[in-house]
């Protein structure tokens, strides 16, 4: 068994024997690590391209509504419009019979400094209208989003046919959609 | 019995090409050239293909055994025209470091391969032509502009290349540089999406190769 060993050994020394020159092991060793070296940048491109836009664009007006007396969310059925004109005659449908207690407003962008919303609960034939007023800026977001557009010193007006009243939230900066910005308390 | 004895005569014939190349290589370490200085041809060559137009020259000095102190310097004109996104820059770069001779030749010191570290920093200016905004979730409504301003950044370069004599003095020092970007003075903080020396952002790491071409001065 033993001698059965060194046998082995000595045949492999045989085959192998120039590699005991310590040159050639360092260069091995050194050419190994160069192929390490070369290889490390290219695995690491292959999972890059960070270079598409996810989250993080420009906030929509996060909006609940509220029942009559502010207990509790109410949902309900909502058509709402958007226009930059109060007589609505260039309007954009942002939700039909959209049945829910919550919605995202998008506001009108850069160069806007008021935006109207029409809403419409239900079979109600009268609808309200919601005033946004605010001032708009751009922000720089990473290098795939470019810049978004962020609100400041945001105020609101109603129309009370079917509103009771508006709660704007504390802060009167838009920058995040996920924090409620306003209230509506609905009425009959 | 005889495989025992042939193992024996392989471990003294070992011994003997051990000290045998470790006297040449003690030669070769006399005739290691202590200063270098070259030019790099990758930069004027890619200039003809690509955005990225300059040069660079950089100068070696053995300190220590196989240790030698590098610096770089270059000049660099690029832009990023992608993702609606137009930038463009200029100036100058320079890197410091220092490279380490993993393996050298036996008759010529001087050539070898080598490993080791750059430390870069660019101090460029930087006109952002045209970026994007995004006013809604994912379409860009309208593009914003800046004026020109000075900027710099900086970044760490780890270095594999060897180094082999062309003609006389002349030496060909070829090598690859993966590249991390660390920080930068930005404008209006937005992060550098091209920088000189370094290139165009494309994730976490970028990949730099040199062809030099140097002169051994002694």
């Amino acid at each position: 068994m033993k001698l059965k060993d060194q046998e082995k050994l000595t045949h492999k020394n045989h085959s192998d024997n120039r590699i005991f020159d310590p040159m050639r092991i360092q260069e091995f060793k050194f050419g190994f690590a160069v192929s390490i070296l070369m290889i490390v940048p290219f695995l690491l491109s292959g999972c890059e391209e960070d270079d598409i836009c996810i989250g993080e664009g420009t906030p929509n007006l996060t909006v609940v509504f509220r029942n009559q007396l502010n207990t509790e969310n109410q949902k309900d059925s909502l058509t709402i419009y958007r226009s930059a004109d109060i007589g609505f005659e260039e309007a954009d449908t942002l939700f039909e019979k959209f049945f829910t207690d919550s919605i995202k407003l998008p506001l009108a962008g850069l160069n806007t400094e008021r935006v109207y919303f029409k809403i419409k609960r239900r079979s109600n034939s009268d609808s309200d209208i919601l005033t946004v007023n605010y001032q708009s800026k751009s922000e720089y977001v990473s290098k795939a989003c470019g810049f978004r557009v962020v609100y400041e010193s945001l105020n609101y007006e109603t129309t009370h046919q079917h509103i009771s009243s508006l709660l704007p939230a504390e802060s009167n900066e838009l920058k995040d959609e996920t924090i409620t910005n306003l209230y509506i308390i609905l009425g009959n | 019995m005889s495989a025992q004895q042939d193992s024996i005569n392989i471990e003294s014939k070992t011994v003997v090409t051990d000290t045998d190349s470790l006297k040449n290589m003690a030669k070769g370490h006399r005739d290691v050239g202590n200063l270098f200085i070259g030019v790099d041809l990758f930069s004027p060559a890619l200039s003809a293909f690509s955005d990225r137009q300059g040069g660079m020259a950089f100068a070696s000095y053995r300190i220590y055994k196989k240790w030698n102190l590098s610096a770089e310097i270059g000049y660099e004109k690029n832009n990023f025209d992608d993702l609606d996104w137009k930038v463009s820059v200029d100036g100058i770069y320079f890197k410091f470091g220092f490279s380490w001779f993993a393996s050298q030749d036996y008759r010529n010191g001087s050539n070898g391969f080598y490993t080791g570290a750059r430390f870069g920093y660019a101090a460029y200016s930087q006109e952002i032509e045209q970026y994007p905004i995004r006013e809604s979730s994912n379409q860009v409504d309208e593009y914003g502009s800046l004026p020109k301003e000075n900027v710099s950044a900086y970044w760490f370069e780890m270095v594999g290349g060897a180094r082999v004599r062309l003609i006389s003095n002349l030496y060909a020092d070829v090598s690859v540089r993966p590249q991390i970007y660390l920080g930068s003075k930005k404008q209006q903080n937005i992060d550098p999406l091209v920088i000189p020396g370094y290139g165009k952002d494309r994730g976490p790491m970028n990949f730099n190769v040199i062809w030099g071409l140097s002169w051994k001065i002694f």
